[in-house]
């Protein structure tokens, strides 16, 4: 059987929090979320960032915390 | 540091983070915690980690304040006391704001200000990153102008090991030619 050639669009490269097995992100892990958040203060959209949607729903709940207390920007 | 569980079936663990004034001078600021902690104590709370962190600058203004401190408190707390207690923290003077949220089942109690200073004197800045790139960028250059020096030695040498004919085989090539019977000059 001849063996197929992967594509580009085969070949996933799966969220980073799935791998490492994270549970809960804390509001109040500044340098963590800060990667999540682009220029202008929005959240980056997980085509870009390659988070899975449990995590990504998990990320939005801490920065909007984040958010509430002043630690990031609602707009910039 | 704790794993948060609760002691008893009758009360949960809750996490308070309050922000309060950046600007009140060390017995304000004791005082003003003191009332905050007594709040906790009439609502029969009981405190398993406390976390201050230093001043910090907020993002964008909040009362008329850029900056702010923060106490995260984790506390055993009966659940019929929360709204209470809610009001009071939002009543009480010189708190700007507060969040209460219950941590997940087993949550560790970690000291975030500590990660935070960590990650203050770690990170790479703006500046770094410039440095960075324009390190990067003249190595580039630097090794492409070397590739681009081999490549012209090599394409030199080629040009220099074509066979060019000696003066003397030149001389016997056409000395054949003249000798040749049949041509006819």
């Amino acid at each position: 059987m001849a063996v197929q050639q992967k594509t580009k669009h085969d070949i996933k490269k799966g969220c980073v929090f799935d791998r490492d097995g994270v549970a809960y992100f804390d509001y109040k892990d500044y340098p963590t979320l800060k990667q999540y958040i682009d220029y202008f203060g929005n959240i980056r959209n997980r085509y870009y960032t390659g988070v899975c949607l449990k995590h990504q729903k998990m990320l939005k709940n801490a920065i909007e915390r984040a958010r509430f207390l002043g630690m990031l920007s609602y707009r910039k | 540091m704790p794993t948060l569980v609760p002691s008893n079936e009758d009360v949960r663990v809750y996490e308070f983070a309050v922000m309060y004034k950046p600007d009140l001078d060390q017995k304000a600021e004791s005082t003003l915690l003191s009332e905050i902690e007594g709040h906790f104590a009439e609502a029969q709370g009981k405190l398993l980690f406390k976390d201050p962190w230093s001043r910090r600058g907020l993002a964008y203004r909040i009362a008329g304040h850029d900056e702010a401190k923060f106490v995260i408190y984790y506390y055993e707390l009966p659940p019929a006391s929360i709204r209470e207690l809610d009001r009071q923290l939002r009543l009480q003077k010189g708190v700007l704001r507060h969040l209460m949220l219950i941590p997940p089942k087993g949550y560790e109690a970690v000291s975030f200000e500590a990660k935070y200073q960590d990650w203050l004197k770690n990170r790479e800045t703006i500046e770094d990153v410039r440095a960075r790139k324009r390190e990067e960028k003249t190595q580039k250059t630097v090794v492409d102008q070397a590739k681009r020096a081999t490549k012209r030695l090599e394409t030199k040498a080629k040009d220099i090991a074509k066979p060019v004919l000696k003066m003397q085989d030149l001389d016997s090539q056409l000395d054949k030619l003249i000798a040749d019977s049949d041509l006819k000059l």
